[in-house]
């Protein structure tokens, strides 16, 4: 088992590395340049030219490639082109914010999803069933920016409950400024989920050896424990597991509608303003925490069934 | 094996209908439609709902109702095109990897830690920047993204499915592997995958919508409905019918979609 | 040209703005919403109007600009004058100046401060002040600016944020191994002489400014400005969310909102709308060179631009965008633009005008062509969407391509494009930046769009160093006739700054430049 961890940590270094030649050359394919897309319509040839060669994009990208591995192995990933920063700096300070709320809507949305699951699959085409289940349609059929504007309108400048976006100054007010961002992220995750763990229950519910169990006289609230859980989310933590991963990167229209300086804000500004050491540098950070997430992932489902370890 | 009408789920029933009314708006928008899509006029800038535009007009002058019905026509193009390239490749790649396991389960798994742990926006911009804003693009970017779930999907359950009875049963019969995987092994792993297909048709909707907030989705004029709730968003308080019409179709054929996934899921396991 | 300033146009009047029968209350932060946070807080080698609009909180300028964005008032330097020739100019540096570290203000520091910003290479700006060949200090302690040239726009450039006083032994000090490095360092808790200092900074999220206990100027209570204890920007991107922000309270002031809900925002009685007049336009850029991309390109002729332009209904366009608060363009541009010469709205909608132009052009059954308009800004996606109705009417086929900035710029700078949505603001009191950018071939061979007319270029030549106001006034009148009628251009239209502050707000002003000023704003309690 530790084996299997292990091996799955290793794994990670070849991902990450194909990641960082992608995104190395990737950024470098989009048209234009970081100094064009700083300088804007105003920008004069020989401005253009001065800056590129100041920061060493006239040079052959392989060149930069090698100077950017050579800066990598020593833990520098650069300086921002338009905020004139280290990436390392902006990472520490935008990456954080980013998992908080990935992290907040990921339990928010177990906490609404497995419940319920179960509920709508135990009292399947019953009145709960359709009400949770249209309740939660509405929801994932709502764009983020409109369900967050909803949100803010009602919970923030109505009732007061909420502040309208940012980020806040300590932990406590952290918490308290993401809470609607995070349900507006959970709701459409929550929806995902207790729509798969939904069907699962009643696969599982169905299947012979639940049938045989109850045949038995074995307590249901056993059989919900020991079989129809365990085997239910196996196929929900793999999708909980991805979903999470996406959420990470995908961040950026909550935190475009809630004001929060998170990873996936700074993401999209980056690229749109070819800032590519700020995109490589995030890129990596991000694609270490998601790989994290999944890893995480499959000791839960090695865990929930030892087989799939091997 | 056919089933009578009334064998046929409550949920497939009613999900089909509201998905077949959409096909039939989808296909004949000009039928439905009172107004050209995409004629402005000025003299009608911003009016309410009314008899003459039963859901207003929006800030062209343009009447939503026609504009909504003409979405169908891309929104039904975007659920489809949109889910069933990474659907078809997906549940392929994850039946052969998650029964061939050793090897091949390793690489596969470097592949979809490196599609997913890519940031996604990231790469549809970047798909978008060279190739150029549209929804084609946007099928290119779900594509090379999306397959990776179903094949999690498919190759999690193929794994466990493969060490039960029957499967033993198959080999020891002397069946290939590819006769086994595709006849016997997939059939009992795809439901979850199926009922992740139709949520994700109405996802991919989303995702457009999402797009158009940041311009990349579909082009100005065609009527899309995400394009159309982004659009409104500046007028939530002023013309809430720009928005709102669009909204409710969104959920409507969300929730078609998810009816057809939960009563497909039914049928496929009464087959079983 | 000659411009003596009096001293006793000092403090309490040009700061002042509204006078009012109450005295102004004091102390207080206000919270201002922005779209987008600032970049880097370097007055000379910033890019972006997200730093230029707010740097002149931070760092004050030898002249001020008026609050009509046209004139000039007395800032660090009390008096200003230019000599006969043209060639020199002499400041007095007002008494008693300090940095807001609490340090003097010498001659040297100005000295530095404005050679560093005339230097060749130094940032982006350095053609504003390029006329500048040295600066000395005088025997009395006076600033004489000697210039290569007779620079008739020498003295609003005195105004422009890169040319902002700066301690020149605190930067000097910083870590780095040149100025670019060292002005990394500097910007990242920045020193000058403006109304407020820098107190901290969040990316992405907040920066704080607070009072410069220092500052000159003198409120209208007789006590130095500002009345503010501080000014706090908070970065909400989101329009929605900023209007949501400003509405309950948690903001006093939001920039950039929404043409869309600027009447129901006027409806508002918590709040103040405004819509500062701004030297802002939007336009559309042609290329006129014979051929783009290998293929033969319409708007090579003349007449076809002025048919597009005929076949465009601004006032529609005005409606649709703006909800009404755009005027019609008179002339390249702005009207708060100085020596604009424009009478009247520029190519009245006339789609019958605009068919016998393009049939007398060859194109009877019209042309399909590409425009280029920045995805996700609505205000672009609506020009466009209402150009290609209305062109359609013409015969003209118009294809939208979205795409982001950088692309946009790419293809812009290298001339491969067909048509583009543009807007513009001045940085300058004076049209010879824009008429440099829009007209004058040598620069950016007139916005990219390969348009050179001989006689502008020659005006506009003469015009840079002519010192007769009179004569200069009749050249600019000359180029934006020539430019208005054949330019590379389809005008569309002029917008204020929409800003919505709190009613406790008085005397912000965002001025037709852009800058925000809160050196006079306060709290009402």
């Amino acid at each position: 088992m530790s084996l299997f961890f292990l091996r799955r940590l290793i794994q990670l270094i070849p991902t990450l590395a194909f990641i960082l030649v992608v995104v190395f050359v990737l950024v470098r394919l989009l048209p234009g340049d970081p100094t064009s897309a700083i300088l804007g319509d105003r920008a004069l040839d020989a401005d253009v030219a001065r800056i590129n060669h100041d920061l060493g994009l006239d040079r052959s990208i392989p060149v930069q490639f090698v100077l950017f591995l050579k800066a990598v192995a020593t833990g520098n990933l650069g300086n921002s082109i338009t905020l004139k920063l280290p990436v390392t700096t902006l990472i520490a300070q935008r990456l954080p914010v980013t998992v908080m709320l990935t992290v907040m809507a990921a339990l928010m949305s177990l906490v609404m999803a497995v419940p319920l699951a179960f509920v709508a699959a135990l009292r399947r085409d019953e009145l709960a069933d359709s009400a949770i289940r249209g309740t939660f349609q509405v929801g994932l059929s709502m764009p983020v920016f409109y369900l967050g504007l909803i949100l803010l309108t009602v919970f923030g400048a109505r009732l007061g409950w909420f502040p309208v976006g940012g980020y806040g100054d300590s932990f406590g007010e952290h918490i308290y400024h993401l809470f609607l961002p995070a349900f507006t992220l959970a709701l459409s995750l929550a929806a995902i989920l207790m729509r798969n763990l939904r069907a699962a229950i009643i696969g599982v519910v169905g299947a012979e050896y639940v049938v045989f169990a109850r045949s038995k006289g074995i307590m249901p609230g056993v059989i919900l424990m020991r079989h129809v859980l365990r085997s239910a989310l196996i196929s929900t933590v793999s999708l909980f597991g991805l979903s999470v991963g996406t959420l990470l990167g995908g961040a950026v229209i909550t935190e475009t509608v809630f004001a929060i300086p998170g990873a996936g804000r700074l993401m999209i500004d980056s690229i749109y303003g070819r800032d590519y050491p700020v995109v490589q540098g995030m890129t990596m950070a991000l694609a270490v925490v998601v790989s994290l997430t999944f890893f995480l992932t499959d000791v839960v489902e090695a865990w929930l069934d030892p087989r799939v370890a091997r | 094996m056919t089933l009578s009408l009334r064998q046929i789920p409550r949920p497939l029933l009613l999900g089909g209908l509201l998905i077949g009314a959409s096909l039939v708006l989808a296909v004949f928008p000009a039928t439905f439609a009172p107004y050209d899509p995409v004629a402005m006029d000025y003299n009608a800038l911003m009016h309410a709902p009314s008899w003459a535009h039963p859901m207003g007009t929006d800030n062209f002058g343009r009447d939503v109702l026609s504009r909504v019905i003409h979405a169908y026509t891309i929104d039904m193009q975007i659920a489809f095109f949109g889910t069933i390239f990474s659907f078809s490749f997906g549940i392929v790649i994850g039946a052969l990897v998650g029964y061939a396991g050793g090897l091949a389960d390793t690489i596969f798994g470097r592949i979809v830690d490196a599609v997913i742990t890519f940031p996604f926006l990231v790469l549809v911009i970047a798909i978008v920047s060279v190739l150029g804003p549209g929804l084609v693009n946007m099928y290119v970017a779900l594509a090379v993204v999306g397959w990776v779930f179903y094949a999690r999907i498919i190759a999690a359950e193929v794994k466990v499915q493969k060490r039960l009875d029957y499967a033993d049963a198959g080999r020891a019969m002397g069946y290939t592997p590819m006769r086994v995987i595709f006849r016997h092994l997939l059939p009992n792993a795809i439901t979850p995958a199926i009922v992740y297909l139709v949520t994700d048709m109405a996802l991919a909707i989303l995702l457009g919508s999402s797009l158009g907030y940041l311009g990349l989705g579909a082009q100005p004029p065609t009527a899309e409905w995400g394009v159309q709730i982004a659009d409104g968003k500046n007028f939530m308080t002023t013309g809430w019918w720009i928005s709102v019409f669009p909204g409710v179709a969104i959920v409507l054929t969300g929730l078609g979609f998810s009816l057809i996934g939960d009563g497909l899921a039914e049928v496929l396991r009464t087959r079983k | 040209m000659k411009m003596v300033a009096s001293a006793a146009l000092a403090a309490a009047i040009l700061v002042g703005g509204s006078i009012s029968a109450y005295a102004t209350d004091r102390g207080g932060v206000m919270t201002y919403g922005r779209y987008a946070d600032s970049l880097f807080l370097d007055p000379v080698l910033n890019d972006a109007n997200v730093d230029i609009w707010i740097l002149s909180n931070l760092y004050d300028t030898l002249l001020l600009p008026t609050d009509d964005g046209q004139g000039v008032q007395a800032g660090l330097a009390t008096e200003w004058k230019v000599s006969d020739d043209g060639m020199t100019v002499t400041l007095k540096l007002r008494d008693g100046i300090k940095f807001s570290d609490g340090s003097p203000i010498e001659a040297s520091d100005v000295i530095w401060s404005l050679k560093r910003a005339a230097k060749p290479d130094n940032g982006i700006w350095g053609f504003l002040v390029s006329a500048i060949k040295d600066v000395t200090s005088g025997a009395d302690g006076s600033i004489v600016i000697s210039l290569s040239r007779p620079d008739p726009s020498i003295i609003p450039a005195l105004t422009v944020f890169n040319t902002a006083i700066m301690p020149e032994k605190l930067f000097e000090a910083m870590p780095g191994k040149d100025d670019a490095e060292k002005a990394k360092a500097f910007a990242e808790h920045p020193v000058g002489s403006g109304p407020f200092m820098f107190q901290s900074w969040e990316r992405g999220s907040t920066m704080k400014l607070v009072k410069n206990p220092y500052y000159w100027a003198m409120g209208d209570d007789g006590k130095p400005l500002p009345y503010l204890d501080g000014v706090t920007f908070e970065v909400i991107p989101d329009d929605a969310t900023r209007i949501l922000r400003l509405q309950s309270g948690e903001l006093d002031g939001a920039e950039f909102i929404p043409y869309a809900r600027v009447a129901e925002l006027k409806a508002d009685p918590k709040l103040d709308m405004n819509l500062y007049p701004s030297t802002k336009i939007e336009y559309v850029t042609l290329n006129v060179r014979p051929q783009v991309d290998g293929k033969d390109n319409p708007l090579s002729n003349v007449k076809v631009r002025q048919a597009l332009n005929y076949a465009t209904n601004k006032d529609a366009i005005i409606q649709i965008v703006t909800q009404g608060v755009g005027s019609p363009m008179k002339s390249f541009m702005s009207s708060a633009t100085p020596l604009n010469s424009g009478t009247g709205p520029l190519f009245p909608y006339d789609l019958d005008k605009a068919k016998s132009l393009l049939a007398e052009a060859g194109y009877k059954d019209g042309f399909s062509i590409d425009l280029l308009v920045l995805a996700g800004n609505q205000d672009e996606t609506g020009i466009a969407t209402a150009l290609q109705q209305m062109w359609a009417a013409a015969g003209v086929k118009l294809n939208l391509k979205q795409v982001d900035n950088a692309t946009r710029t790419d293809l812009y700078r290298s001339g491969k494009f067909s048509m583009r949505l543009g807007a513009w603001t001045d940085d300058i009191a004076d049209p010879s930046e824009i008429t440099s950018y829009f007209a004058y071939s040598p620069t950016i061979e007139s916005q990219h769009s390969g348009w050179k007319s001989e006689e502008v270029d020659k005006l506009f030549e003469q015009s840079q160093s002519e010192r007769d106001p009179a004569k200069r006034t009749a050249q600019y009148a000359r180029i934006q006739e020539i430019a208005n009628a054949e330019g590379p251009m389809v005008y569309l239209y002029e917008s204020p700054y929409p800003v919505a502050l709190s009613k406790k707000v008085k005397g912000f002003i965002q001025i037709p430049l852009g800058n925000n000023i809160f050196r006079a704003a306060s709290l009402t309690k």
